[in-house]
């Protein structure tokens, strides 16, 4: 039980103290994770809510693939994301393997078709009027989907929010791809994974603590969204 | 002139709507009266381009924008009321300093302000009124327009449409002869699943 108090009391005083590690690693994870998220929302929110609304020939084919994208398992997509990068993949020549531009690389392919299938669901229940009206007084097919965006904006931002969720606890790419280095792309998981092996529990205990009040915070707000979604 | 030949659509192999022949001449205004079910709404949608028909032809008919359809069950956007006929005069190149007017000839300029979600059934139809008219388009399609509307209400859309000098569509189940250039049915064949659309 002593094991658990202390580990919880180091843990907090790391924390209060502010420690250059374990916040380093808190600016990394919410960094990448903010740009990874806020690049795919920007392409697969738009193609999420065009597949849901003006359903193409192919969009069950392409809803699919996004749902298959959904279930990959993040140590895949990081192999996929380190083969790009690795010195004999196709984007070797840009040196990019170990860095944080490869953790957002990987983290942008994480969230992609969860924004996209997110977006397509609130897109497809969305009123057909909204649309219909929009076209109707003149709007064009672009101008009609900012329409119906604007419509589904609090299930959007709860699509972020679920986006921002899953790859703030991101293990598997951030350390395929990251590489665990310290100061440089060591995140919030990878801490606490890095800090278990060597049996810190305490300073794993740090990082995990600052991940849950961050994955508490998203959730809440994704809650509420969800809520007022629903209205 | 908007013409359909032997048109039908059907949904979920059920035949929602079938039109042997209906003519729209340009500055016509024709009225479409038919009960529940019959597929007034969905012929609207067929006339203001916004479904395909299954089967059959449809020729001269504008493009959106010029020609406008106002649903049985008006949809506001999320946003004011004002935002909602801003947002129509928008995509139309026209200023949106005009939107207080529009709301003002169908008496809702004290609703310009409300968010469209807390607007009751007949300020919802004032205000889609509003949006619709405001188009200033060619082709006006109007399903169940005077439905939910009170008698001020009523009064301003018969003005409006007194003062409408394009073609007029509209739909309802009970409509008076004498106010249209033509009124047809839409009658449901007792003994199939399809309807079939007469001219009185």
């Amino acid at each position: 039980m002593s094991f658990l108090a202390d580990g919880f009391v180091e843990a907090w005083r790391l924390i209060t103290s502010g420690s250059p590690e374990v916040f380093h690693a808190l600016g990394v994870s919410v960094l990448c994770t903010l740009l990874a998220i806020t690049l795919a929302a920007l392409i697969a929110v738009p193609y999420g809510a065009w597949l849901g609304l003006f359903r193409p020939r192919t969009g069950r084919a392409q809803v699919f693939a996004l749902r298959v994208g959904m279930a990959f398992p993040t140590v895949v997509i990081g192999l996929l994301v380190y083969a790009m990068f690795s010195r004999r993949g196709f984007l070797g020549s840009f040196d990019l393997l170990y860095t944080r531009a490869a953790i957002i690389t990987g983290e942008f392919v994480l969230a992609f078709p969860l924004l996209g299938s997110l977006a397509h669901g609130a897109a497809a229940s969305l009123d057909r009027r909204v649309t219909e009206t929009a076209l109707t007084l003149g709007a064009t097919r672009g101008q009609a989907l900012r329409r119906a965006l604007g419509e589904i904006r609090p299930a959007i931002a709860a699509a972020y929010l679920a986006a921002f969720g899953r790859c703030i606890t991101e293990l598997g790419i951030a350390i395929t791809v990251g590489g665990n280095l310290r100061m440089r792309t060591r995140t919030l998981p990878s801490t606490i994974q890095w800090e278990l092996t060597r049996g810190n529990f305490a300073a794993a205990l740090a990082p995990g603590l600052l991940l849950l009040g961050l994955a508490c915070a998203a959730a809440v707000v994704t809650h509420r969204l969800s809520r007022e979604a629903q209205r | 002139m908007i013409e359909l030949r032997d048109v039908s659509v059907v949904r979920d192999g059920v035949e929602a709507m079938r039109v042997a022949h209906l003519e729209v001449k340009s500055g016509q205004r024709v009225g479409i009266r038919g009960g529940n079910g019959t597929g007034k709404s969905t012929l609207m949608r067929v006339l203001a381009g916004l479904i395909p028909p299954t089967e059959g032809t449809i020729t001269g008919l504008p493009r959106l924008g010029r020609i406008v359809l106002l649903h049985q069950h008006p949809y506001l956007f999320r946003g004011t009321a004002h935002d909602n006929v801003a947002y129509a005069l928008r995509v139309q190149k026209k200023p949106e300093a005009g939107a207080r007017d529009w709301l003002a000839r169908f008496g809702a300029a004290h609703l310009a302000d409300r968010p469209a979600a807390v607007l009751s059934g007949g300020e919802v139809r004032r205000v889609a009124l509003a949006r619709a008219f405001c188009v200033e388009p060619d082709v006006l399609l109007l399903d169940e327009p005077f439905a939910a509307l009170d008698e001020d209400g009523a009064e301003a859309l018969e003005r409006e449409l007194t003062a409408f000098s394009g073609t007029l569509v509209i739909a309802a189940p009970e409509l008076s002869a004498t106010e249209f250039d033509r009124v047809v049915d839409l009658i449901r064949e007792p003994d199939a699943r399809g309807r079939h659309i007469d001219t009185v």
